[in-house]
């Protein structure tokens, strides 16, 4: 079985400062591995666990730090792993993400399963899975917040507003992951010392024939809310506190 | 401009209409059942419909491509939820056009986009441009359009549809509005030390009309106390009133909640983010609080009748 | 480094979620030390061979201070010291049949391994240790007592066991510290607590996860497969095994006083007094935490200097130098890395004010922790003035 993880190296969100005008310092915030990203690489490995799967994992981009998460999904058990080296790699569109795993497919594949966080910390389109299945062709199950395989059928399950939608198919399947799916392991002293010495292997954009697409961006800036910010110490008036609530929900017809 | 728009459920639709008489444009809605197209039919000139029957992304959106080859729409909109992100994305993939998601305004310069959309795990708003065609994705708000007497067109889509993949589902048990329909949305968060603390929840719940309760996502995902949260992976709300007891304020979980009238938070600890993000900051313990209101408003309540 | 995020990772899942209740209730869970185990926390620079991680001293103190940040009571990082560093110790000198047998147990986290050395009648005198062992035929019977020794309860309830890095008077009382021998001592093994092991359990009033208490042995008989080293030697070995367990207690205690920082940047920032001032305004505790920040991050490199030059001379194997050139280093890191804590907390808690007075605030757990290697558990602070003093003055001036 072959299996195809897709890992993005994303900004980590609850280290983000920001300039006094309200844009993101976003060169300096630290880079990591999507948490979603890293349940993908876990499922991956159980697999490769219990039927002999082989893993690899691909990233956009071709930083030091997309060399160190692919290094940290090598020493998660993965056996092979590309960095794809394109000029800002932030920028890119989505569909040309899906061009990329095309070509990507087309130059290493066909895998048996594609494995992918349902969206990122940073831009979470939660698109990438459905773009990547059309484009190459076999079918969707997003938002898995639970997987099963039985060596044959894949079983998916996704919470949604509805229910919860259970899915099942065969391979070749695309198959989004969200971070309940399970918990990712923790490389230890040994798998970290052998992912060092282990070869990332780097592919040029024009070599896979893809032309790249970028996001037009304007402007970014923190998002703030004009709220009324009004503040009541229930410590020392709790009367006072609870009427205010109660006053509110009567007034938006709330209470009975 | 000719819009395509993907009609999920009634509260989209309405608010979609928002988005249109934005852009300007003739529009057009495809919805997953005839019982839907009767609603869309009150928004839009022309609906399409399809029996869609349980979801399945693909058939879904092969459907909505049909139409797509129809009217050749330049921009085409679907709700920022995951049905409609998975959908967006497999059509925005077969059309090889650009795909934009959690879009919260939209404005155009002769064809070209505008668009503000929420990043970094709904803590900044980036303003991005796009040339047409172009997919969207919009986050559900609260604006009604107008209510109009006028009737649009309805027209069955014939075409054979089938599952690519095996789906059922186990709906959602319990009483009470789903979330998103509610107008007071009652969170709980880390404030609360055991799960049968979240009885005053929904004792409060009980008490008020049209309301519902969910939590933050750890007190789901974690601890396992409800199935589904609200914030960025989960549920987004646009309730009059949104009561956030015990909720620290992250922007992970407040991207649910922004579009809400009001938002009243209760915390004890008067530094939490969610002071910057409320109309009405409670500074207090939330297990004097809740009984207390939840006494007030029996009282008032019996005393009235 | 990756490694020390990994070690981060799993304190944040495992440990810091427990460790208050690690400290009420006076107990590591027998789960989460088997979880270290497998995370390879455990004897990290013992051989891969043996079951070890093959990684260095420098490692081993990293996990140390981490664990010791997670858990500010350093319960949970002294039992993974104590099972780095005298496993380390005893896989240099002991023979190959103990290795194979000990050292495999307890890198998986199902065996203890610790240090007997103290007596009631002295802890710092290690040369006037009263226990005895007698050869007779290949077995060794030793007589005695040791007290304030950690794992006590751990080995009995740990599914293999465990037992210590034992010294015991062998030779004539006249060639003092000359006539000492290191031993494994394993008091329980296979589930099953040897005949003559008698132990008692302390209650202790810090660092509570972890167990202390005292044992006699009465007729104990340790096979002689089971001697560390030569004869009469353990002294040296004991003293060198003190070296490097030193340096992960400075680690040890360096997360603990970081965790402390970090509580008081939050609090002096947050707390508003007198029309809003948020008290790091004062320049009375603005310049008091920077010195106390200052002293943890000198005696931090101290430690890092120290395990640097451990690797160099027991990893490395490096010539330019000899193990007696740790003796200061060490001692200088052990002398300074709890006391820049201490004052730490000491600090911490006069800003928290009342509330520090009360269980609800968990820093007075973080300050009796590391208070007791002020006091000076795995070498008295004084021993460690008096290492520096004879080592740079001259011992031949010290001694009078």
């Amino acid at each position: 079985m072959k299996i195809l993880t897709l890992i993005k190296l994303t900004v980590d969100v609850s280290q983000l400062k920001y300039e006094k005008d309200g844009s993101p310092l976003v060169e300096i915030a630290p880079n990591k591995m999507g948490d979603s990203d890293k349940c993908a690489v876990e499922e991956a490995i159980r697999l490769k666990e219990r039927y002999g799967a082989s893993v690899t994992v691909l990233t956009v981009g071709a930083t030091r730090d997309h060399e160190r998460i692919i290094r940290d999904a090598y020493a998660m058990g993965v056996d092979e792993g590309y960095i794809i080296e394109v000029e800002e790699y932030q920028k890119l569109q989505a569909t040309t993400i899906g061009d990329i795993v095309k070509a990507f497919v087309e130059k290493t594949g066909p895998y048996d399963l594609i494995l992918l966080g349902a969206g990122s910390l940073d831009t979470h389109s939660y698109t990438l899975g459905s773009i990547i299945s059309s484009k190459i062709g076999i079918p969707i199950i997003s938002s898995v917040d639970s997987l099963s395989y039985n060596g044959s059928i894949v079983k998916a399950e996704s919470v949604m507003e509805d229910g919860v939608y259970v899915f099942q198919a065969p391979p070749p399947l695309v198959i989004t992951l969200t971070t309940e799916a399970n918990e990712p392991r923790i490389p230890t002293l040994k798998t970290i010392l052998k992912s060092k010495k282990m070869e990332v292997k780097k592919l040029r954009l024009e070599e896979l024939g893809v032309k790249p697409r970028y996001v037009t961006i304007e402007d970014v800036r923190k998002y703030f809310v004009e709220r009324k910010k009004i503040i009541i110490d229930a410590g020392e008036d709790l009367e006072k506190a609870v009427e205010t609530i109660y006053s509110i929900l009567k007034m938006e017809g709330l209470v009975k | 401009m000719k819009i395509l728009c993907y009609g999920e459920n009634s509260e989209w639709i309405k608010y979609s209409r928002i988005i249109i008489d934005k852009l300007g444009g003739y529009p057009y809605c495809v919805t997953p059942s005839r019982e839907l197209a009767e609603e869309s039919s009150k928004y839009f000139e022309e609906t399409y419909f399809f029996n869609g029957g349980v979801y399945e992304p693909s058939k879904y959106c092969r459907a909505i491509l049909e139409v797509a080859g129809r009217i050749f729409p330049d921009v085409s909109l679907f709700p920022s939820t995951i049905k409609g992100r998975t959908i967006a994305g497999l059509y925005a993939g077969a059309r090889d056009e650009s795909i934009i998601t959690d879009i919260v305004d939209v404005d155009h310069e002769d064809s070209v986009l505008k668009l503000k959309r929420l990043v970094y795990g709904g803590s900044c708003i980036a303003t991005i441009k796009s040339t047409l065609p172009a997919t969207l994705c919009i986050t559900p708000g609260t604006q009604k359009p107008p209510e109009t007497s006028r009737k649009g067109s309805i027209e069955e889509l014939r075409i054979s549809l089938e599952n690519r993949i095996t789906v059922s589902l186990n709906p959602r048990v319990g009483g009470g509005p789903p979330l998103e329909k509610s107008d007071l949305v009652v969170a709980a968060g880390r404030g609360f030390k055991n799960r049968e603390d979240l009885e005053m929840v929904r004792e409060l719940v009980s008490l008020t009309v049209n309301s519902a309760w969910s939590v933050t996502r750890p007190l789901a995902a974690e601890y396992g106390w409800a199935d589904n949260w609200i914030g960025i992976s989960g549920v987004t709300v646009n309730p009059r009133i949104y009561l956030a007891v015990g909720v620290s304020g992250q922007p992970l979980h407040m991207v649910g909640a922004r579009n809400s009238k009001i938002i009243i938070a209760i915390n004890k600890d008067p530094n939490a983010p969610i002071s910057q993000e409320a109309d009405y900051f409670i500074v207090g313990d939330l297990y004097k609080i809740l009984p207390k209101l939840i006494e007030k408003i029996k009282t008032t309540k019996t005393s009235s009748t | 480094m990756r490694f020390r995020e990994s070690v981060r990772e799993f304190c944040k899942r495992y440990i810091e979620p427990k460790w208050v209740e690690i400290d009420e209730r006076g107990r590591i869970p027998v789960d989460l030390i088997k979880k270290m185990g497998e995370q390879g926390l455990l004897a990290i620079p013992v051989s891969e061979e043996y079951g070890g991680m093959g990684g260095t001293i420098t490692m081993a103190a990293i996990a140390a201070e981490e664990i010791g940040y997670h858990d500010p009571s350093v319960a949970t990082a002294v039992y993974v010291l104590l099972n780095n560093g005298w496993p380390f110790l005893m896989e240099k000198y002991s023979g190959e049949e103990a290795k194979q047998e000990i050292l495999p147990k307890v890198a998986k986290g199902d065996a203890f391994y610790g240090i007997a050395s103290t007596e009631s009648h002295g802890g710092s005198d290690v040369a006037g240790i009263k226990t005895t062992a007698v050869k007779k035929n290949s077995t060794w019977i030793l007589n005695g007592e040791k007290t304030y020794i950690s794992g006590i309860r751990e080995i009995q309830e740990l599914p293999e066991g465990g037992g210590y890095f034992l010294v015991a008077k062998t030779g004539k009382p006249e060639y003092g510290h000359r006539n000492i021998t290191a031993f494994n001592l394993i008091v329980k093994w296979n589930g099953k607590v040897k005949a003559g092991w008698k132990p008692t359990i302390f209650e202790e009033i810090g660092r509570r996860g972890i167990s202390t208490g005292s044992f006699t042995l009465e007729d104990f008989e340790v096979e002689d497969k089971y001697r560390i080293g030569e004869e009469n030697k353990g002294f040296y070995y004991l003293m060198e095994g003190f070296n490097v367990a030193r340096i992960l207690v400075a680690a040890a205690t360096i997360g603990s006083g970081r965790w402390a920082l970090d509580q008081a940047v939050e609090w002096i920032r947050n707390r508003r007094l007198f029309e809003g001032r948020s008290i790091a305004s004062f320049q009375g505790v603005s310049f008091k935490f920077s010195e106390l920040y200052s002293e943890l991050e000198a005696a931090r490199l101290l430690t890092y200097r120290a395990a640097w030059l451990a690797d160099k001379i027991y990893v490395e194997k490096d010539s330019r130098w000899r193990e007696r050139d740790l003796n200061v280093p060490v001692a200088l890191c052990k002398l300074k890395a709890p006391e820049a804590t201490s004052k730490i907390y000491e600090e911490l808690m006069k800003w928290y004010g009342a509330y520090a007075y009360t269980k609800d605030c968990n820093a007075f757990r973080g300050w009796l922790g590391t208070f007791s290697y002020t006091i000076g558990a795995e070498g008295a602070q004084n021993i460690m003035r008096l290492i520096i003093a004879r080592d740079i003055i001259g011992s031949e001036y010290v001694k009078g």
